[in-house]
């Protein structure tokens, strides 16, 4: 079973990384007095309300935001046939932020389950745009630019509604490059369904995806409904894409460099491998690049979205240097 | 005929930009303003004009420096604000407002940074620049360079970071006489690539064709991305990093050029982009004042929109 055993070490590093995340930051626990804080709580204490009360709603939503993000991406690259395909890139996360501001400056505040079908709505219509946009064949260049304009036009749109509602605009400074400091409790406990739905919806239809990406003609022949695998997969991607814009503003790379890691940490794993692979990859990565925009700057912070773009848009460099040279 | 309608729409607007804002002037009023500097026409001589002249020179500009990477990397999309070069021109203004610096050497120094670092990393050993690399890593570049300016901004107070925010979406704010002097700076980079019609032509053709009629396309190659850099980052210092406009100019100056990379027509359609950007900044919600650059972003956005369709179905 040695995927079993990939996958428990990936999680035990997730778990490491967390209780760092839950010791470090403007100031520094030790171990023990995390445990304290867990077994003995108690909320009088100042050092057990900063891990319980903000510490852990924020690394629960990075290990929720990284792993929905990271299924979001293998999905995204297995449907596109592009290995350089992210929610990010490709413009989904910036409809879903589109979709969100718009519902904020039509009817002020926001419930919970609003915003969330909103971000749903908008990463579903950015996915399905953004494809027909780029046009099929050979994509590997189209669908980024295509994505990159289409990210860079709901950017303009919401900076436009933005500027115009002034009492938007502070929300818009933190959670615009994606933040997991507005991170709650409550926020999360609503919106983590929808992302598990989404992961759970990739790991059923992976096998069936993974047939029918070898060609429509041949998936028919094998008995495949292609209509409802390709709804399967979007509605993967934007239930995933969707809910973590809805909890933590839009957030890229996860999508593009968690797979990459996966499928290097596993070799020759199918989709069904691929995507439960890349959760605990793309969580370990959304808790240390948080651990790292608090930690390394303090008592100032970085947004996790800014730490990401720093340390992804090298990492997308050298994937592109490597897949032109593979291409001979 | 069609490039002399592109040059009358833009003499048009901006007739239509000076005599547009919080008071309207009527056609014979902006012309004895335009005569009579220090009486009648201070308000358009002081306020207007600058405006008008840094606007019409950064849309130059940019339009110019858009073509030409379009042609060079043989993409309609490949313009100056989508492989980065503007971001890092914009990230290097920024850095160099904080240091205290000039700002105009602070963005050259981006972009010149910019376009030499893309050109090292997408050349491949052995079959030399590698166009559709260079067009992918610009993508990362952009991002990398915007997070960067983002991170600089967020160590600066409030203010000047709001005001940072309106500068990095494109703005003609503020704009007075010694912008006009910098603008001017940038003529006698723009007249290499004036003049370069012909060669873009040539390059068009593919680099094995172009070697064979006797250009030498790697140093032409060179050449004109560092020019075209350096115009597009010296339109940054000048009025911030304005959206779509070197991206639209683009493809609108080839068709009013019959389908031919034409220097003179991408100009054009730049100025006349960022004229109109502004004059409708500055009539739609004057309170407001929002920045140009949203403008020219919901102005090309629909030819951007054309471009990937065409490059799709091409």
């Amino acid at each position: 079973m040695p995927l079993l055993i990939r996958l428990g070490q990936l999680w035990l590093a997730v778990v490491l990384v967390g209780i760092a995340a839950l010791c470090l930051g403007a100031r520094d626990y030790t171990p023990a007095m995390l445990w304290a804080a867990i077994t003995a709580h108690d909320p009088a204490e100042p050092a057990h309300a900063i891990i319980m009360g903000m510490r852990l709603p924020r690394v629960a939503a990075a290990v929720i935001v990284g792993a929905a993000l990271a299924v979001a991406g293998v999905v995204m690259q297995a449907m596109a046939r592009n290995p350089l395909a992210d929610p990010g890139l490709t413009g989904v996360n910036a409809g879903a932020a589109l979709a969100v501001v718009l519902g904020l400056s039509a009817f002020g505040t926001l419930a919970q389950s609003t915003t969330a079908i909103l971000a749903l709505m908008g990463a579903a219509v950015a996915a399905v745009l953004v494809r027909i946009l780029a046009g099929g064949g050979d994509n590997t260049l189209r669908l980024p630019l295509a994505g990159a304009a289409f990210a860079t036009l709901c950017m303009a749109v919401v900076a436009v509604i933005v500027l115009l509602t002034p009492e938007a605009r502070n929300i818009y400074r933190v959670w615009m490059v994606g933040s997991l400091a507005v991170a709650q409790g409550q926020t999360l406990a609503a919106l983590a369904p929808i992302a598990l739905t989404g992961i759970l919806i990739a790991i059923l239809c992976a096998r069936q995806i993974e047939t029918l990406m070898l060609g429509a003609e041949m998936g028919n022949a094998l008995g495949l409904n292609v209509g409802r695998v390709l709804a399967c997969g979007l509605a993967a991607v934007s239930l995933t894409a969707g809910a973590s814009v809805a909890i933590a503003g839009p957030v890229g790379f996860i999508g593009l460099i968690a797979p990459h890691l996966a499928r290097h940490s596993f070799r020759d794993a199918n989709l069904t491998q691929q995507v439960l692979l890349a959760c605990p990859v793309g969580a370990s990565l959304a808790v240390l690049a948080d651990l790292a925009g608090r930690w390394l700057m303090r008592p100032a912070e970085l947004q996790v979205g800014l730490v990401l773009a720093i340390m992804g848009a090298p990492i997308f460099m050298i994937l592109v240097r490597r897949l032109m040279r593979e291409s001979e | 005929m069609r490039l002399l309608a592109l040059f009358l729409i833009t003499v048009a607007l901006a007739w239509l930009s000076l005599s547009a804002g919080r008071t309207w002037l009527t056609p014979p009023e902006v012309t004895r303003a335009l005569l009579d500097p220090e009486g009648a026409g201070r308000m358009v001589w002081h306020l207007r004009l600058p405006r008008l002249a840094v606007g019409i020179m950064a849309g130059a500009c940019f339009g110019l420096s858009g073509l030409v990477f379009q042609t060079l990397l043989r993409n309609p999309l490949a313009s100056p604000d989508v492989i980065g070069v503007t971001q890092s021109a914009a990230f290097g203004a920024v850095a160099a407002l904080t240091m205290g610096a000039p700002v105009m050497f602070g963005a050259w120094a981006g972009g010149l940074a910019a376009i030499l670092f893309l050109g090292w990393f997408a050349t491949h050993p052995r079959r030399g620049l590698e166009t559709r690399a260079v067009v992918l890593q610009g993508l990362a570049l952009a991002i990398f360079a915007g997070a960067a300016t983002e991170t600089l901004i967020l160590r600066m107070n409030d203010n000047s970071a709001g005001m940072a925010l309106t500068w990095l979406s494109g703005t003609l704010n503020g704009v007075a006489g010694p912008e006009v002097g910098r603008a001017l700076w940038l003529l006698p980079l723009a007249l290499p690539l004036l003049l370069a019609g012909r060669a873009l032509d040539r390059i068009e053709l593919g680099d094995d064709l172009a070697r064979a009629l006797g250009v030498r396309v790697g140093l032409l190659r060179t050449g004109l991305g560092l020019c075209a850099a350096f115009l597009a980052a010296g339109a940054v210092s000048l009025c911030g990093p304005m959206g779509f406009v070197a991206l639209a100019a683009g493809p609108v100056g080839r068709m009013m050029a019959r389908g031919r990379p034409s220097p003179l027509a991408a100009m054009l359609a730049g100025a006349a982009c960022v004229t109109l950007a502004d004059t409708l900044a500055r009539t739609f919600a004057p309170a407001a004042l929002l920045p140009t650059g949203l403008y020219t972003a919901l102005i090309g956005a629909p030819v951007l929109i054309m471009a990937v369709r065409r490059m799709a179905r091409g």
